[in-house]
């Protein structure tokens, strides 16, 4: 299976890297600077990952570091959760987060329990990156957006950049963290979007915190991954028409960025949530009822989300499913015009 | 000088020992008969135990079938909200649990009392645990759900089977530390169904990880027999598909137990996993929750307590040594009674865990979202 990647626009700059550039230097950094980072998944080793996110480090750490595994999720998680006990500080690679089910019992049960079940005599610092999303051709398997069974568990912590220096900052943090971190990379822009990434060997992006995009007055827009990209385009649209988004990147989902939405929705009194996942129990639906049982008394229109469908994740009729700039400037002029 | 060689060396068992404990025999491993009658010449130097190995082991038999005692009365008494039995499993988990090395690491299942109480687990400990009060783990999960980092052994959790490509990647930590230390982790005849068990062995052979993955089959899982769990002859025999040592050992013969799990600490620190069986017998029901003669002929149960009890066996090999007298062994009895109700009485004194530890410990830092609901709680209990 090929997927086409788009690649991206030409960049300002020669430094200018793409997300999976910046996460392969994120991996090769932390390990250079923590010899007890190893990574694990399949393909990783010679391949450097179906999507070259691994490419090259087999060779300056070689396979002891870099481990091609056997085909099974579950083992490829629950051997990672055991080096993680005994104190290493394993990276999985779940190639795409699509087949992470097998290996969900060890997430959720395992890895993210067992700080508490013991007390905290044990803990799991461990790291499940893995390419998620839609936008590719992938069809039903190679699409999901399977965040919120992730941010539904205590104990884990959610990450989704959507920048290659978001990508390689809160990289570097979620393997420095001392806790089980999912992080899932919008595979539909690993190429597409390029920009110079900080190369200091200590930069990294506070897990927790959200970025504001584009300062705004009328409504809130908050997304995470991809979709931030195509809020930016809906943005471009609303400012046509006179309408001032501010635009919020979660960047965290779980422990999300509370400040950053309640400041931003104090101000615009208005708010429109992106996200690419079914509309249904999404991470679009915790925000909006966290702004509703917090700030009410500030909303002047009633909570937009614009998500997928309730549907599984379609082939030929990916165009309809993913959401687009269209859609969400709809919804953005219906909280503007809404009385 | 190959493994065996050098293994001969380090765990000082002879030849005849090691003659004696093969891979995939068609018949457990035996090396006492129904009436602890030695089944070939040997001494038990040739496990290279001595007379004092022999005494503990059988104390620890004891003390782990008389905890099972108390273990229910608890229970019954409403001291406890449920209980686990490991009653008929007593060679398997301490003989096995008395070959562990001190620096190697056990993760346990549900049914492995015996392996914890040999490894030194304070019984006042196990029962805090059992009685919802504060331990070491503070009390969050059911009872018998136990772990001390201190003694190298793992929290356990629910979920059967999950343990074990856990305990692999242990090993596979081991192993990119160059640490001279293995990991033993236990299952049950169901667990040995499992995805995990298959994953878990898989990832063993291919990184030739120190790992022992003892299964304790009971015969049971729950209320399905074994004939439901595998089509093979025994599940000893899985462990050829995966390259490795299968031994299918009595599990009710604390000598067979000991012998085999020491070899295969010998095996496991030479980067070779391996795989034991141990046949064996669960006598009470799966757990206070069940009620085993719904769906088990007591004619089963009456054939094993009489033909294979491992501590009847035991004594009778004692016996056969002329180191058992019927003084030392009401000794024992009035001792272990006394160390349980001991231990019983100090956890009662232990007081339930604080609403505190309600929310604290998912994370290494606790984030905004617990520490209001933390505030929450407080509240409601200040205003209660
Ligand atoms: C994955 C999973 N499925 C079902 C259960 C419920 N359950 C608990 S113990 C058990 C039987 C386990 O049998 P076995 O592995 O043979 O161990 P034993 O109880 O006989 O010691 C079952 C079905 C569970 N805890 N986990
Ligand atoms: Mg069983």
């Amino acid at each position: 299976m090929v997927f086409k990647l788009e690649e991206g626009e030409k960049a300002k700059s020669a430094k200018a890297i793409t997300i999976v550039k910046a996460i392969r230097e994120a991996l090769a950094e932390e390990m250079r600077r923590d010899s007890r980072v190893v990574i694990l998944g399949e393909d990783v080793g010679k391949r450097g990952g179906v999507f070259l996110a691994t490419e090259g480090l087999i060779d300056e750490f070689g396979e002891e570091r870099v481990i091609d595994t056997p085909l099974t999720e579950l083992g490829i998680i629950g051997v990672a959760v055991g080096m993680a006990l005994y104190g290493l500080r394993p990276v999985a690679e779940i190639q795409f987060i699509d087949f992470v089910y097998p290996g969900f019992d060890q997430i959720v049960n395992e890895a993210a329990k067992f700080r508490y079940r013991s007390g905290g005599q044990y803990s799991v610092p461990l790291v499940i990156r893995s390419p998620y999303g839609g936008g590719i051709g992938g069809g039903l398997y190679h699409s999901q957006s399977p965040e919120s069974y992730f941010t539904h568990t205590p104990g884990l912590k959610v990450i989704i950049p959507s920048t290659p220096t978001d990508a390689k900052g809160l990289l570097k943090s979620a393997i420095r963290d001392e806790d089980p971190v999912i992080f899932l990379e919008p595979k539909k822009i690993y190429m597409s979007i390029k920009e110079e990434v900080p190369d200091d060997i200590d930069f990294t992006i506070e897990i927790g915190k959200a970025k504001k995009i584009k300062e705004g007055k009328d409504v809130t827009l908050i997304s995470y991954g991809y979709m931030v990209h195509v809020c930016m385009k809906a943005v471009e649209i609303a400012q046509k028409e006179g309408i001032s988004v501010e635009l919020i990147d979660l960047r965290t989902l779980l422990p999300f960025d509370k400040d950053a939405i309640l400041e931003s929705v104090a101000k615009t009194g208005r708010l429109v949530i992106v996200n690419e996942a079914p509309k249904i129990g999404s991470f679009a639906s915790e925000i909006s009822a966290f702004v509703s049982e917090r700030a009410i008394e500030y909303l002047l229109a009633p909570i937009k989300r614009i998500t997928g469908f309730d549907t599984p994740f379609p082939y030929a009729q990916q165009k309809y499913y993913m959401p687009n700039e269209y859609r969400i400037y709809k919804a953005i002029k219906e909280v503007m015009e809404w009385n | 000088m190959n493994s065996l060689q050098k293994s001969l060396i380090i765990i000082n068992m002879t030849e005849k020992t090691l003659n004696h404990i093969r891979p995939f025999t068609d018949e457990p491993i035996r090396f006492i008969g129904s009436e602890g009658e030695p089944l070939f010449d040997f001494k038990p130097e040739d496990l290279s135990l001595n007379e004092e190995d022999l005494k503990t082991l059988y104390y620890y038999m004891k003390l782990t079938r008389a905890f099972d005692r108390k273990g229910m009365f608890l229970t019954r008494s409403g001291k406890a909200l449920f209980y686990v039995e490991v009653a008929g499993q007593e060679a398997s988990t301490v003989a096995s649990g008395y070959a562990i090395p001190e620096n190697d690491w056990i993760f346990p299942a549900h049914r492995e009392h015996g392996v914890l109480i040999v490894r030194g687990y304070p019984l006042t400990e196990m029962f805090a645990q059992i009685m919802g009060r504060m331990e070491v783990n503070k009390a969050r999960q059911m009872p018998v759900h136990w772990g001390m980092r201190k003694l190298r052994i793992l929290t356990i959790s629910s979920p059967v089977g999950n343990q074990l490509p856990q305990a692999v990647g242990i090993g596979m930590a081991i192993n990119y530390l160059k640490k001279d230390e293995a990991i033993i982790v236990y299952t049950g005849d169901g667990g040995s169904s499992t995805g995990d068990f298959h994953s878990a062995l898989t990832f063993a052979s291919v990184f030739k990880t120190p790992v022992i993955f003892f299964v304790q089959n009971n015969h049971w899982s729950i209320s399905v027999p074994i004939k439901r769990q595998y089509g093979s002859k025994n599940i000893a025999i899985k462990a050829t598909a995966y390259g490795m040592e299968g031994y299918y050992i009595d599990g009710n013969d604390f000598l067979a137990v000991y012998a085999t799990t020491k070899l295969a600490f010998e095996k496991a620190h030479n980067k070779e996993p391996v795989l034991i069986e141990a046949l064996t017998y669960r006598y009470g029901s799966h757990s206070t929750a069940d009620q085993a003669d719904r769906y088990r002929d007591i004619k089963e149960l009456e054939y094993w307590q009489k033909t294979w009890d491992p501590i009847k066996r035991a004594k009778l090999y004692l016996q056969g040594l002329g180191i058992w007298n019927e003084n030392w062994e009401k000794e024992l009895d009035e001792q272990i009674e006394h160390e349980l109700n001991e231990a019983i009485d100090e956890a009662e004194k232990r007081p339930e865990p604080p609403p505190e530890t309600t929310l604290e410990d998912v994370y290494a830092q606790m984030p905004w979202h617990i520490e209001e609901q933390m505030r929450e709680l407080l509240d409601e209990i200040k205003g209660a």
